[in-house]
């Protein structure tokens, strides 16, 4: 009877998990470049009795990944917009390390120098991007340009294994240096746009529907179990 | 209940968003206005267990699972995009086609920065703002001209009356930022230099980078009513989802307190 209703529980507690990750993704329905999470639940067993006597049922978060799937490219006519199409990142230096980021919300130091809104650098293909002159062009392949010529290229990077890769927080992803290499060919930078979060509220009105459906039937059964002792209770007294 | 919480950092950046977009529509008639919008950013994320971690000897946990708490707004840009030019006929209204800024002397001696070119003339027939505010450098049309004509170079000419020649009396200048987008608004249609949009450069219109002057013309707000109203109901719907988080956050906590039967 015990395990039924631990049971129970851990499966109600899996759900408030289920909760916590998709209100993070509807926060974020408007933050751009951002990616939403993908729970998956896994059995647990009871592996230390006996092979043949493994009572399973025991709910637990077995996978959550990143979804890095593009999101809607929307156009804001600011020539520092940045957007990504396919599957690559910009790189930031911050004083923790490399960063990587789908957020092309770009803007300028006073010296010219591209950084992310919280002042940390974008790099180029030959460190921080520095820009001089009027009339700034970013071409589909990075490459940097305004009145006074050629000013390097945006450097682009994808993951090799995007499990490995951790959120920071303020749209940066972070991973270890070895699971990063220069992204593919298909790439392509638009100027002008900003890559919109590819959480769609829709979908997460659906989740916190069966989030809610779910603990509440994962409730009813601790309940009927309750009940059920009860009874049981009361039978062995009379 | 964490999920409270972060729902409710979702519902605060959507009501910053809506405060930025109803400052946007209240300037859709105002000449030389920029739009503003936030950007947003997700907040730290605790990781309750790390990717690569071993699950047991030799075997490696995938992928980890890290809980986010929330969205917050890390800034609001000014988008420096063109306006449109509406036609006045009235000689002192300038429009600026291309990049640059008129400078305006502000009381104190300080200059400050607007697109917009519904220039008035003082009682000395000095060229100043709506406000009375100077422009820079100081263009005095006499009391006797008859017209007044401003070239797309900047060079104001007027012709006095008893005259056929037109006589010169001034040249206008423009001033850019590296970054207009860092200068920091100070309402009255002026923008003051910061840190991050840089010193501002000047030059003479048409040359360099700066734009031309078009006489007769103002620069029409840039905010776009379509744009905003999407801009109003994605915010809109947004809010409503993270109250809806809130909610089914709530309704979980109820059903859990129905768990013991008094």
């Amino acid at each position: 009877m015990d395990a039924a209703m631990y049971k129970a529980l851990s499966g109600a507690v899996a759900q408030m998990r289920h909760l916590e990750v998709t209100s993070q993704d509807l926060a974020n329905v408007n933050t751009s470049g951002y990616k939403r999470q993908r729970l998956a639940f896994s059995e647990v067993l009871a592996t230390r009795l006996p092979a043949n006597d493994r009572p399973g049922g025991w709910v637990a978060i077995g996978d959550q990944r990143t979804q890095l799937e593009q999101g809607a490219v929307g156009g804001t006519g600011n020539p520092l917009d940045l957007a990504i199409e396919g599957d690559g990142f910009f790189v930031i230096q911050t004083n923790r390390g490399e960063r990587y980021t789908r957020n092309g919300g770009f803007t300028l130091k006073a010296d010219g120098t591209l950084i992310t809104p919280t002042g940390d650098a974008v790099l180029g293909e030959g460190g921080p991007v520095q820009i001089t002159g009027q009339k700034v062009e970013v071409a589909s392949d990075g490459s940097v340009r305004s009145d006074l010529g050629e000013l390097g290229r945006i450097r682009i990077v994808r993951f090799i294994e995007p499990r490995q890769v951790v959120k920071e927080g303020a749209n940066l992803f972070v991973t270890t240096p070895p699971n990063v290499q220069a992204a593919g060919d298909n790439v392509r930078i638009v100027q002008g746009s900003l890559e919109q979060s590819n959480m769609s509220p829709i979908d997460g009105m659906i989740s916190l529907i069966t989030i809610n459906r779910q603990f509440e039937s994962y409730q009813r059964a601790m309940s009927l179990m309750d009940s059920a002792t009860e009874r049981m209770i009361a039978d062995a007294a009379r | 209940m964490r999920a409270l919480w972060t729902a409710a950092t979702g519902m605060q950046a959507q009501q910053l968003t809506l405060d930025v977009v109803a400052n946007n529509l209240a300037n859709v008639q105002t000449g030389g206005f920029k739009r503003s919008r936030v950007d947003f950013q997700d907040l730290v994320y605790e990781t309750l267990q790390a990717p690569g971690a071993a699950s047991a000897q030799g075997q490696e946990i995938p992928s980890g699972f890290q809980v986010g708490h929330g969205s917050r707004a890390v800034a609001t840009q000014r988008l420096f995009i063109k306006g449109d030019l509406q036609q006045t006929g009235n000689a002192l209204d300038l429009a600026i086609e291309g990049e640059g800024f008129f400078q305006i002397q502000q009381p104190n001696g300080d200059l400050a920065y607007t697109r917009a070119g519904a220039f008035k003339k003082d009682s000395q027939g000095r060229m100043v703002t709506s406000d009375g505010f100077l422009l820079d450098p100081e263009i005095t049309i006499p009391q006797n001209a008859l017209n007044i004509t401003v070239g797309v170079d900047g060079i104001v000419s007027v012709t006095v009356a008893g005259q056929t020649q037109p006589q010169q009396i001034g040249t206008l200048q423009l001033a850019n930022f590296i970054n207009p987008a860092g200068l920091l608004s100070q309402g009255r249609n002026l923008f003051i230099p910061t840190q991050a949009s840089g010193d501002a450069t000047t030059g003479t219109p048409g040359q360099d980078a700066f734009g031309t002057l078009l006489q007769g013309f103002v620069e029409g707000s840039n905010v776009n009513v379509v744009e905003e109203m999407i801009g109003l109901i994605t915010s809109q719907r947004a809010y409503e989802i993270n109250s809806r988080a809130i909610r089914t956050a709530d309704d979980m906590m109820q059903t859990a307190n129905n768990l013991v039967r008094v």
